[in-house]
């Protein structure tokens, strides 16, 4: 047991604090990392405060919290199925949660607009939705491949985005235009209440994710391997599917979906840290928190008067990458 | 010795001098093994010797990995069962039987850049807690089976930079840590060179006379087979058509019956064991 993985990890973890501190600074209102700090703890000038504490800091956080969580997901995923080209938007996520949200769009408004909550938990609903049909359909003889629950989820993900298009046609241009901003991911302007929902559910659901790390390993070495070793593999791969499946579908429904972070995130940090999951979670997780604050403090500073989404900045550079890992890929 | 009837315990090859008498801790009962809709074995009952090396032969299809898999509970039979001490294998919780036998299937993949000693410490998985480091113990069985296989100069290297021979033998101390009495082998030799193939299989042979470990494997090369086990399973299509003693088995009544070959059936000055040597493919 070497202890360069922890180390990386603290590093990274610093390395997040301070990116953190840089961006809540950075804007049309600029605010040196001093003056940030003083803000957070309470000794600035008022509009400081207004503008790191109340507008920017939660913009951050929940940028990072998304991105932990989809970073998680993704590597508990591709730990399941042994894959490296998987992302949760594979089995389903996005492309569900996308239908949930759109479903609900085309309700009348007193419905849609009946609850804060309305939206996201139809977007957790439809990403869950659409998980549970993968799986269903990937379920042969006793349980589910690696191959058949990937190719399973990208015909279900065209699908379901057939199903997105049928329903865009009835909307008028407001409600379309909206739809396709929440598809394309975004952490502004959402205030406190996303973090009071994903903050607690990351709590319980990282140290559980944590406590599979080794199981993760030996499922790394296939079916045949890791039941020699004693792991009850279905049981297993469909527990940690379904936390993956969680952290995602969450993740989704507070911010819509920003895709590439799953597949990245893990990648960088497996070349970081290396291939074991007692590593590699946490690596994943900062790594994926750091991407999507980047993203988004880049989204909002660099085009001027525009803002572009999170999720759009993360596509721009996650595309490339993509076909870069498949490039590199032996298969 | 052709076609014995294999009964589903009791002492097989009655009169013979051979040691291998089974005595029943390690038997198929009435089990039927398949896949989808096509059944490999049906109704085979068979003990193996404790305390012996077993190879299991035969043709491409006739069943021998599948049996394996079977007592490795990598597959569950249709019917009957696998027993271990009297237990039917594939009912056992999964944890207890890694921690009485220990399985390598063909051609184990290991992630992108694992160590030899990370892989070895994974074959103590099924005796470790969730949480914590390794124990003594643990340290100990690591380090031994490193050492009996002599992978303990490469315990740093990464496992996929290993040439095959090395791969398996590093393979082979993973399974060894696991502690177990009884080891499973599915094709340990395939695609090794000759060299790779001997140094692997006099690993087993020392195991099995060193520490008493059980070795169950299938194997591909009859006179391999034949040198390296005292027990010989000869199957095919599913049935056990011989078992016993290398020089009892490995006959050409056998070999024109399991293999479809005429062949002399020499013996090896060096070992005593029959040498199969296949001359004609038999016309049917």
């Amino acid at each position: 047991m070497t202890l360069r993985g922890p180390l990386t990890n603290v590093v990274l973890l610093l390395v997040l604090a301070a990116a953190l501190v840089i961006a809540l600074g950075l804007g049309f209102f600029h605010v040196a990392p001093a003056d940030v700090l003083r803000a957070l703890f309470g000794d600035a000038t008022a509009q400081q405060e207004l503008v790191v504490g109340q507008l920017r800091l939660p913009r951050a956080l929940l940028a990072v919290l998304v991105g932990a969580a989809l970073a998680l997901s993704g590597t508990l995923l591709q730990g399941v199925t042994g894959n490296g080209l998987a992302d949760p938007g594979i089995v389903g996520i996005h492309a569900g949660a996308g239908v949930g949200v759109m479903l609900l769009l085309v309700l009348p408004v007193s419905v849609r607009e009946a609850s804060a909550l309305a939206q996201p938990v139809a977007a957790f609903v439809g990403a869950g939705a659409a998980a549970l049909l993968v799986y269903g359909f990937a379920f042969k003889d006793g349980g589910v491949t690696a191959t058949r629950l990937l190719l399973v989820g990208v015909g279900v993900a065209a699908g379901l985005s057939a199903v997105m298009l049928l329903l865009a046609l009835r909307m008028n241009d407001q409600v379309f235009a909206y739809a396709v901003a929440w598809q394309s991911g975004s952490v502004a302007g959402k205030g406190w209440a996303p973090i009071r929902v994903l903050a607690p559910l990351l709590a319980a659901l990282v140290p559980l994710a944590l406590l599979q790390a080794r199981r993760l390993d030996v499922l790394g070495f296939g079916r045949d391997v890791a039941t020699g070793l004693g792991v009850a593999v279905e049981r297993q791969r469909l527990g940690l599917l379904a936390l993956s499946v969680g952290l995602s579908a969450s993740a989704v429904a507070l911010a819509g979906s920003i895709s590439f972070v799953g597949l990245i995130a893990p990648h960088m940090a497996r070349s970081i840290v290396g291939p074991r999951h007692a590593n590699l979670l946490p690596s994943a997780a900062l790594l994926g928190g750091l991407l999507v604050l980047v993203a988004d403090t880049a989204g909002r500073t660099l085009f001027g008067t525009t803002e572009l989404p999170a999720g759009v900045m993360v596509a721009a550079v996650g595309a490339p990458y993509f076909l870069y890992l498949l490039g590199r890929s032996k298969a | 010795m052709k076609g014995v009837g294999v009964g589903s315990s009791g002492p097989q090859g009655a009169g013979s001098k051979s040691a291998e008498a089974p005595d029943g801790r390690l038997r198929f009962g009435d089990v039927s093994l398949g896949y989808r809709d096509r059944l490999i074995v049906e109704g085979l009952s068979l003990s193996l010797p404790w305390g012996q090396v077993t190879a299991i032969i035969g043709p491409n299809g006739s069943g021998k990995s599948t049996l394996l898999r079977a007592l490795a509970r990598l597959m569950r039979p249709r019917a009957g069962a696998a027993y271990l001490d009297g237990h039917a294998i594939h009912t056992l919780p999964t944890r207890e039987v890694a921690k009485r036998l220990a399985v390598l299937p063909q051609q184990p993949q290991a992630p992108e850049g694992l160590t030899v000693r990370e892989l070895v410490e994974y074959g103590r998985f099924p005796l470790r807690r969730t949480l914590g480091g390794l124990t003594r113990d643990d340290r100990q069985a690591v380090a031994e089976a490193l050492e009996l296989t002599g992978t303990t100069d490469l315990s740093g290297e990464p496992v996929s930079s290993l040439s095959g021979g090395q791969r398996q033998r590093a393979w082979i101390a993973m399974a060894l840590a696991q502690g177990t009495e009884l080891l499973l082998l599915d094709e340990p030799t395939t695609f090794l060179d000759m060299a790779h193939q001997l140094e692997v299989l006099e690993l087993l042979k020392r195991l099995n006379a060193d520490q008493g470990r059980t070795v169950v494997m299938v194997l591909h090369d009859l006179g391999l087979a034949s040198r390296y086990s005292h027990h010989l399973v000869a199957l095919r299509e599913g049935r056990v058509v011989t078992t016993g003693a290398p020089a009892e088995v490995v006959t050409p009544a056998l070999l024109r019956e399991v293999f479809e070959v005429e062949a002399d059936v020499v013996v090896d000055p060096r070992s005593g064991a029959p040498i199969c040597l296949p001359y004609a493919v038999l016309s049917r």
